[in-house]
């Protein structure tokens, strides 16, 4: 097993099957092999039965990236040699595998596949949730981690085991390769999600207490240094309110984990196919406290607020939108800006950290800076942005010219050319010298009809769709 | 070259009649593929080198339909010709 035969042992192997005597043996083996390479080498075709076919492929000079220093380069065009085992030796070679057929996939079943992944992440909670309980331990919440740690056990057990048993039934290797991969995201993403929701519950409760000390104090200056533990407290817990991601780390806490946990336990353990409804009671009930961690801050705020922070409700609210209107549409503004105008990069620096706007400590000065960077910008915007759309739509358009390689972006237009197939001619061949692209022969099968693309007869004319990008 | 061609001239070589030739090509044949089943690896100095590689399965898209598909995995024969043999190729165009 897993040898590596070499021409000794391979000229041994065939004089014992064909009687020869062994320097004859291997006078033919190498004979064999010399008449192969001395055609190939001139640029021939060799095509033996029961083997494969040799041939020179010609590779195009194309353009690369040094991955170690990020230039360009091109590698030049060269020749080199293809093998193609034909059907036969093909069958031969994979005759272990040969019960396996291809399966279309439904939609549920595409779902399927993608679904069992949180079972295998299991190894995954273990490692996210024990960081959090440390951290929680050293601080007044006692409670909540006995809580948190039994549920969390169960649920790793509960659901591994009937997402494991039926999916190994059909095909064990891809199910275990496929599922740890993507599965990993939908569990952990919930978990932190919850947690991030109650931190502002606890980073509420602290505020009320220490702010209302500092506004008494007529010095704002000196109120925020003394309690500046809390404050620092206060600012990293709310951080993770705009970071899902980074803020299930920080608190895990009592409230929201045992509503959470004990509910996907239940459900988890009796119906294994509810999953799906599983996650959509779980999103829903993250979102519910997403919206009602929310309210609280906003009132608590409020109270605050008085007077003067009427106006911080405003960047309170802000603060909140940015994470979810930033990402789609800033972008591409922020790149544009930084291209054209160096005023405008403030806009980006600052909006990135929304943690600096909820700082109320920090009463006045903090918040009126804000508020006026952010009209600044929204007047410049008018301005700035209006003039530079235009050019954040051609940037975007010549990207998704470069990064449009995909295949399955074109559409079929109209015929560009009818092309005659010659002897030894491919599709794949077809499509390349058509679009400069192999990969597309797909489209000409499906314009043509062609019931088996591999057996195109030479002679035989093809229309050449014409693509454009969908 | 096809097939025919090529045990006329592999026959020219070893000094074997046609059939005899053809004979010894399906034997030499056999042997390589059953060491290539058996998971060896064909390692042949100045050729190349042959072997077994399995692809794992994967989930395809029909372009043309958008259909998806799962792809089994499946054993299929590599090939890699040797230095010389590239070198040969590469000199004679330059």
């Amino acid at each position: 097993m897993a040898e590596k035969i070499n021409f000794s042992q391979l000229s041994d192997l065939f004089a014992k099957v064909s009687d020869m005597p062994r320097g004859t043996s291997d006078n033919f083996v190498h004979a064999f092999f010399d008449v192969i390479s001395d055609a190939v080498v001139a640029g021939d075709q060799v095509k033996i039965k029961g083997f494969g076919t040799f041939k020179q492929t010609v590779m195009g000079a194309r353009e690369s990236v040094n991955v170690n220093t990020g230039e360009r380069f091109t590698i030049a065009g060269h020749t080199k040699v293809s093998f193609t085992p034909d059907q036969v030796m093909k069958d031969l070679i994979n005759k272990p595998f040969a019960d396996f057929e291809i399966i279309t996939l439904s939609e549920e079943e595409v779902n399927a596949i993608t679904e069992p992944e949180p079972v295998a992440e299991p190894a995954m909670e273990p490692v996210v949730e024990p960081e959090p309980e440390p951290e929680v331990e050293p601080e007044p919440v006692a409670e909540p981690e006995p809580e948190p740690e039994p549920t969390v056990e169960p649920e790793p057990v509960v659901e591994p085991d009937p997402e494991v048993e039926p999916e190994p039934v059909a095909e064990p290797e891809p199910v275990e390769a496929s599922e740890p991969e993507p599965e990993p995201e939908p569990v952990v993403a919930p978990e932190p999600e919850p947690e991030p929701e109650v931190v502002p519950e606890s980073v509420v409760e602290p505020e009320p207490v220490v702010v209302s000390e500092p506004e008494p104090e007529p010095e704002p200056v000196v109120a925020p240094e003394p309690e500046s533990e809390t404050v620092v407290e206060t600012e990293v817990e709310s951080e993770p309110e705009p970071e899902p991601v980074v803020a299930p780390e920080p608190k895990p806490e009592p409230e929201s984990e045992p509503k959470l946990e004990p509910v996907v336990e239940k459900k988890g353990g009796r119906n294994t196919p509810l999953k799906v409804l599983l996650y959509v009671c779980a999103v829903l009930l993250i979102l519910l406290l997403v919206s009602y961690c929310i309210w609280p801050l906003n009132l608590l705020h409020i109270l605050q607020v008085n007077s003067n922070r009427l106006e911080r409700t405003v960047p309170v609210e802000q603060v909140e939108e940015v994470p979810v209107v930033k990402p789609v549409e800033e972008p591409v503004e922020v790149i544009v800006d930084s291209m054209s105008e160096s005023a405008a990069e403030p806009e980006p620096v600052k909006q990135p950290e929304p943690v600096k706007q909820p700082e109320p400590v920090k009463q006045q000065e903090p918040v009126k800076q804000p508020e006026v960077k952010k009209t600044e910008p929204a007047k410049q915007g008018v301005s700035t942005i209006g003039a530079f759309k235009l050019n954040a739509q051609d940037q975007a358009k010549d990207l998704s010219l470069f990064t449009v390689a995909d295949t399955v972006n074109y559409k079929i237009i109209g015929t560009k050319a009818v092309h005659v197939m010659a002897a030894d001619e491919t599709l794949t061949l077809v499509a390349r010298k058509y679009y400069g692209d192999k990969k597309l022969w797909p489209y000409i099968v499906a314009y043509n009809k062609i019931s088996d693309p591999r057996k195109v007869s030479s002679g035989q004319k093809i229309r050449i769709p014409e693509l454009a990008n969908k | 070259m096809n097939n025919k061609e090529f045990i006329a001239s592999l026959s020219g070589k070893s000094g074997l009649s046609v059939e005899e030739t053809q004979r010894s090509v399906d034997k030499l044949l056999s042997v390589m593929t059953e060491s290539l089943q058996n998971g060896d690896t064909l390692s042949l100095s100045g050729f190349g080198v042959f072997e077994v590689r399995k692809k794992m399965e994967r989930v395809s898209v029909n372009p043309t339909t958008g259909k998806r598909m799962l792809i089994p995995p499946k054993l299929t024969l590599n090939y890699k010709p040797s230095a010389l043999i590239k070198d040969r190729i590469n000199a004679k165009e330059e």
